[in-house]
Parts: structure tokens; C-alpha cells; sequence
């Protein structure tokens, strides 16, 4: 495992390294990549906030109804809980409107579900239970974003889509408990928290995701920044189908993983620096 | 550029080394589950004994509830589920039939399973019933107040009973038809404590007391029987005469017995025991003479601190991915369930497994399943109050790993 975040920084570092000399302007060498005067690389860092939310694909449960009992549904929270995403990106304009981004991203999602059990007898014994499950997922992410500039002036409004890869780091799972407990002498909602369990082996750690989304940048010299809001969906089921009731833990919690993919909305801010200059003495940058 | 396409490939091979997408293929639903069976309802609790899998790939369950209005005693309780564990029909006795006392035990044409269980209007004694939707009663023995049953080696069945302030433990064998075919009484000398211990058992006041009947080669049965103030392990043939057992096992109170006893061949037997302080041994080989005398203790084994004190222990004997290996499956003091599988020769432990967490979880029983996995039933008390059935299935896989070393 230790071996893929290796070779994940390595290749960053690679490219950073290739792409970050400066050089004094020599006349238009023709590439695939076009002139040097064509395009344009920058550098530099993001980061920002997210809420997700997550996509049933198909319901499992441990809680089986028998005569008299009735389904114990989750019903999954909406985008509600903030979780933060930071890392570094390496955008190539390559033409007037039109660049590419790579943006390699540790990404901290959080997304929640609710389930509620109530029992009943006699003497007015009743209980109420809602289990709030919360889920916390971190992935390094690598999206290639394919960014299109509406309109060509120091202020630019941008559209742009892309697909990137996630990679597991870590899963968290928590579970607070809400009881209305009338057989015990409670006449107030009790809350109470479980412990943390690691989940990180209820999930696989691959995911793939669609990204659709814009924003403005805006060149203030060599310096460019920017902010933008994307929409992110999973593109496979995220469960790990063969460890869904391998948790002794989760067991005891009632509780199974269903099926799913993730829905994500992110909203950051960038900073990004021009790596290609046609007089270094001045900083004058490449403007493609 | 040959180094933008050298990183190009290596970022590709990177994700397909680290995509695991194509792995995470769908699962059967009926290779693999845990279901927790719920009724909503505050006053009942469930407690499962016996499981039993079914042509049909469902499972049929053996337990008793208590919260019935009739009864002082558990009532009977029977459900079948779905392959998947997905719940199918139940039977909850409302009148007479009370106290299970013995497992699913097969019926003679094998095509399904049938039980024992007391009548309660009639002194306990043991009705057989047929395990199906709506149980019809097959035979009753006049046999007063039995505490267990089992069908023998050939085909007829054992009975050890404990009739009120009789002093006598009761060892019957009966066919299937209702005759009882021979009996033999086995003094206890003790009236009292006896009465209170049994009345126990009978309404689960306390851990049940573990009773056995079995066949052990011939017309020898083993059976635990009560004598001298200890709960005892007898051997005897019914038809001989004499009132005394050709073998036994003496405990040294009520409180120390043996409280597994499964027989792997000639004289030797997988066991389990209970000392007066209420820790369990467990012992995987133990050489028991038909006409031997013996004292719990004098067989030595590993004692297990982590099990429930007083624990039921089942063991099974089964045959896993080509090894013979004895399955001990019993609960933990901090509430697990636990599965402890033994190589049948060597008597060695080869892997340990636990089922549950957070709440308690207490072992029912157990059955090797038609493609090769595992289903283990038990008691669970969701919210750490309501006592429910649980039920987790284990693939094959799941269950040829245990047994590799």
C-alpha cells in the first residue's frame, strides 16, 4: 500500500520538476504540444470545503421484521455535513480558452444516515431508539479537469468537466444514539455515542467520479487565483460487498452497509503560479 | 517527451495496480448474511436452540419465548426462514407445549425434522412434535417431568426424566409410537436442593442444567443422571439388570458438571466441563470406559477463562475442506459468541472465531449448510434489553479458512 503513495509523489514531483525551470526565450520549436509561445503551464495550491451525500444502489439490512415488526429503513441525510479538501494542481493552457488541470486532492468526506426502532408493550412501555450513523472517507483523489474560459480578460468565468480516480486512506464510522426512553422513567431525549470504528475494510479503494462545474479566475500578474464550485458523483459502488458483515462491531449496531456511490459538492479557492516566461529578467510569462 | 509518456504509463499502471472495482463482485445474498429477528414488541424474548437447515436451502429454528400468558415455562417457539435468513413463518405455542428438550432431530423417513418438548397440562412429560408451520403432535410418553430426549442408534428414542420428590433420576428408552420400551431408576439420596435446582432449569431462572442422552455403541447409553447430590455422567445398558450404572462420571456438587459430551469413536469422547466455581475446561480427547468410574476432574484439559461461567457448550463433529475437525461453540464473558474448532485426531486447537459485539450475544446452536458454509444461531439483546434471534451465515470460504493452520 505504502508503495502507491510512494510512486503517487514521485510522479508529482517528476512533473513539478519538468515543468518548473525557467528559460529564456528561444525561438518557437514546434511539438506536439505546439510552439512555446502556445501554451502555458501553472503550478501551485487549492483547498476548500465539501459536503456529500451518499447514493444507495441497492439496501441491505440485519434487522428482519417478523410478525408484528416492521422495516427499519435508513434514510440517508442530504448534503449536510462540511468536510475539507486540499492539494496541488498543475493546469496546461494550451489554447486561448481552452486548459487542462491535474489535481492531485486529499479529500475528507463526511455523510450520515438515520435509522429509527420503536418497541412497544404493556404498562405504556415504550422505547424509542434513532441511530445516527456518520461516516467519514478520505481519499487522495486525482482528477483530470478539461476547462473551457467563457470569455478572454483578467477576470474569467470558466466551465469545465473531468474524470479522477480516489484512493482510500482512511474510513471512520460513528454512531450516536438517541433514545426516548419511557420505560426506564425518561420523559427527554437521551443522546449517546458509540466509539469510533475504523471501517476502512467495509470499503473497496478504488472509486472512479465524474466532476461538472466552473468558476472565476482571475490574473493578478504572474499570480493567478481562482475559486470554483464542482459537482462530484461516484461512478461505482464504494461497499466492499465481501466485508459487508465481517464487523463484529457494525453487527452489534444493527447495522449494514448498503450498496453505494458518493455524491460530493465541492467549493475551493486556488493559487496558482505561471511556470513558462519569455524574458526571465522580466517575468514577462508566456500568454497563450 | 519520452519521459511524459514513461509517467503517462506509469500513472496508468498505478491505478489499474491499485483498482480494486472489478474484485468487488456481487455476493450471493444467500452465501452470506447476519439477520436479527425483531418483533417491536417490549414484553417477549427469544431464545434460540437448535437450527437446522432445510431441502430448500431455508433454515429451521428451534427456540422457546417467554412473555406467553399461559405459562410459567417457556413456551415453544419455531421459525423457517428464507436461504437468504429472510424471515418466513413462526410458531409460537399459546397453550401446552412447553420447554423444548431436545434439538430438530430428523425424522425416520429423514424428509424432515421433528422435536420434544412438555406438556405442561400433563406433568411435563415429552411430546413429539413434527417441526412445521403448525406442529401436529406425534406421541407422548408417559414419562413425568422429562428433561431430555434424543433419538438414539436405532431409531427409537432416550429420555432422562426427574419425577417430583421421587429421589430418582428416570432413564427411559421409547419408540415412535408412544411405547416406552424399557426405563431404569437411579437413586439421588437428596429431595431438596434438587427440587429447587430442576424447577430452575425447567423455567430458566438459571443456566439450564446440561443434561445429555446419547448411544454410545451397543445398547450403552451415556446420560447424565443425578446421584449422591452431583450431577453425574452414567453409562448403563437399560435392559441389564441391577440398579447401579456400569459407568459413571460422579461430579462433586450441583454446581460442577459435564456439560457436552459428544462421542468421535470406540471409548473416546470430545468433552466439555464446568467446575464448581463455574469456569469451563474443555477437553478434545478423553477416554471413558463403558464400565469405568471416574470424577469429573479426572480429565484433564484447557481451561477457558473467557467463557461465560456455567457456560452451554455445544459440539459437533464435522467434516471441513477434507479434515475432521470438532466444532465447540459456546459464549464469552464479555458477551460474544465464539467458535472454537479442534482437529478431531490430534485434539489440537487450530482457530477460534467470534460472532457479535457491542451487545451480548450467547450461542444457540449450529449447522454445516448445503454449500459448504456455516450457520450459527443465537441470542441476541438488541438495545441491550430485548432478547431476539440472531442468525450469521458464513460462506465456504469463510469456513475452510478457519480450519487451515
Amino acid at each position: 500500500m505504502h508503495s502507491r503513495y510512494i510512486l503517487v509523489v514521485i510522479l508529482i514531483l517528476s512533473y513539478s520538476v519538468g515543468f518548473s525551470q525557467r528559460r529564456s526565450y528561444k525561438p518557437p520549436k514546434k511539438d506536439f504540444l505546439g510552439s512555446f509561445d502556445d501554451s502555458q503551464w501553472w503550478i501551485g495550491l487549492h483547498g476548500g470545503i465539501n459536503v456529500a451525500k451518499a447514493l444507495p444502489l441497492k439496501s441491505y439490512a440485519i434487522v428482519e421484521p417478523i410478525t408484528g415488526g416492521f422495516v427499519a429503513n435508513k434514510d440517508y441525510e442530504g448534503f449536510r455535513r462540511i468536510g475539507v479538501q486540499a492539494g496541488a494542481r498543475l493546469d496546461f493552457n494550451f489554447h486561448t480558452n481552452f486548459s487542462t488541470s491535474f489535481q492531485p486532492t486529499y479529500t475528507n468526506m463526511n455523510y450520515g444516515y438515520k435509522v429509527n426502532y420503536q418497541w412497544t408493550g404493556q404498562d405504556n412501555n415504550t422505547l424509542d431508539l434513532q441511530y445516527n450513523h456518520r461516516l467519514t472517507l478520505n481519499y487522495l483523489e486525482m482528477p483530470l479537469m478539461f476547462r473551457f474560459d467563457i470569455l478572454r480578460q483578467q477576470l474569467k468565468p470558466y466551465v469545465q468537466g473531468g474524470i479522477g480516480y480516489g484512493l482510500l486512506l482512511k474510513a471512520d464510522k460513528y454512531i450516536e444514539i438517541e433514545s426516548r426512553d419511557a420505560a426506564s422513567g425518561a420523559t427527554n431525549p437521551i443522546q449517546n455515542d458509540s466509539p469510533i470504528i475504523g471501517a476502512k475494510n467495509l470499503f473497496i479503494n478504488s472509486q472512479f467520479m465524474w466532476y461538472v462545474g466552473g468558476g472565476f479566475s482571475y490574473d493578478a500578474g504572474n499570480l493567478r487565483l481562482g475559486a470554483e464550485l464542482n459537482y462530484k458523483q461516484g461512478l461505482n459502488n464504494i461497499t466492499n460487498r465481501q466485508n459487508r458483515y465481517s464487523d463484529q462491531r457494525m453487527i452489534g449496531m444493527l447495522d449494514a452497509l448498503d450498496d453505494m456511490t458518493l455524491q460530493n459538492i465541492t467549493m475551493e479557492f486556488y493559487c496558482v503560479f505561471p511556470m513558462k516566461f519569455l524574458q526571465t529578467s522580466s517575468f514577462r510569462r508566456v500568454k497563450p | 517527451m519520452n519521459k511524459f509518456w514513461i509517467n503517462i504509463l506509469l500513472l496508468s499502471s498505478l491505478l489499474l495496480y491499485a483498482c480494486d472495482i472489478s474484485k468487488n463482485k456481487e455476493v450471493k445474498p444467500e452465501e452470506v448474511f447476519v439477520k436479527i429477528y425483531e418483533n417491536n414488541q417490549f414484553d417477549r424474548s427469544f431464545t434460540p436452540l437448535d437450527i437446522k437447515q432445510t431441502p430448500d436451502g431455508g433454515y429451521l429454528i428451534l427456540g422457546e419465548y417467554t412473555g406467553s400468558a399461559f405459562s410459567p415455562y417457556p413456551a415453544v417457539y419455531l421459525m423457517k426462514t428464507q436461504a437468504d435468513g429472510r424471515f418466513e413463518w413462526e410458531y409460537l405455542a399459546q397453550d401446552n407445549y412447553v420447554t423444548p428438550i431436545s434439538e430438530l432431530l430428523p425424522t425416520a423417513d429423514g424428509s424432515s425434522y421433528e422435536f420434544f418438548c412438555s406438556a405442561q397440562t400433563d406433568s411435563l412429560k415429552p411430546v413429539r412434535l413434527s417441526a412445521v408451520q403448525t406442529p401436529e403432535q406425534l406421541a407422548k410418553y408417559n414419562i413425568i417431568r422429562t428433561l431430555t430426549a434424543n433419538k438414539l442408534a436405532d431409531g427409537n428414542y432416550g429420555f432422562v426424566a426427574y419425577s417430583q420428590n421421587s429421589q430418582y433420576t428416570t432413564v427411559a428408552k421409547g419408540n415412535a409410537s408412544g411405547g416406552v420400551l424399557n426405563s431404569k431408576q437411579y437413586y439421588n439420596q437428596d429431595n431438596t436442593f434438587i427440587e429447587e435446582r430442576i424447577d430452575r432449569h425447567l423455567r430458566r431462572i438459571r443456566t439450564p442444567l446440561p443434561m445429555l442422552m446419547g448411544s454410545r455403541g451397543g445398547n450403552d447409553l451415556f446420560f447424565t443422571a443425578f446421584r449422591l447430590s452431583n450431577i453425574t455422567v452414567m453409562s448403563d445398558d437399560l435392559s441389564a439388570n441391577g440398579s447401579e450404572p456400569k459407568g459413571i462420571i460422579n461430579g462433586n456438587s450441583y454446581d460442577a458438571a459435564i456439560s457436552a459430551m459428544v462421542n468421535i469413536s470406540g471409548n473416546t469422547f470430545a468433552m466439555a466441563r464446568y467446575n464448581a466455581d463455574g469456569e469451563n475446561v474443555f477437553i478434545t480427547r478423553a477416554e471413558v470406559a463403558p464400565n469405568g468410574t471416574y470424577t469429573n476432574t479426572s480429565f484433564k484439559g484447557n481451561i477457558l477463562p473467557e467463557l461465560s461461567k456455567f457456560a452451554r457448550v455445544i459440539i459437533k463433529k464435522a467434516t471441513i475442506a477434507q479434515r475432521n475437525v470438532l466444532l465447540y461453540f459456546t459464549d464469552t464473558k464479555n458477551g460474544q459468541m465464539v467458535l472454537f474448532i479442534y482437529d478431531e485426531t490430534t485434539g489440537a486447537l487450530i482457530k477460534t472465531r467470534y460472532f457479535g459485539s457491542s451487545n451480548t450475544f450467547q450461542a444457540g446452536n449450529l449447522t454445516l449448510t448445503l454449500d459448504g458454509g456455516l450457520a450459527v444461531v443465537g441470542k441476541t439483546y438488541v438495545a441491550g434489553r430485548f432478547g431476539r434471534i440472531c442468525l450469521f451465515k458464513l460462506t465456504a470460504k469463510e469456513l475452510e479458512a478457519l480450519v487451515k493452520p
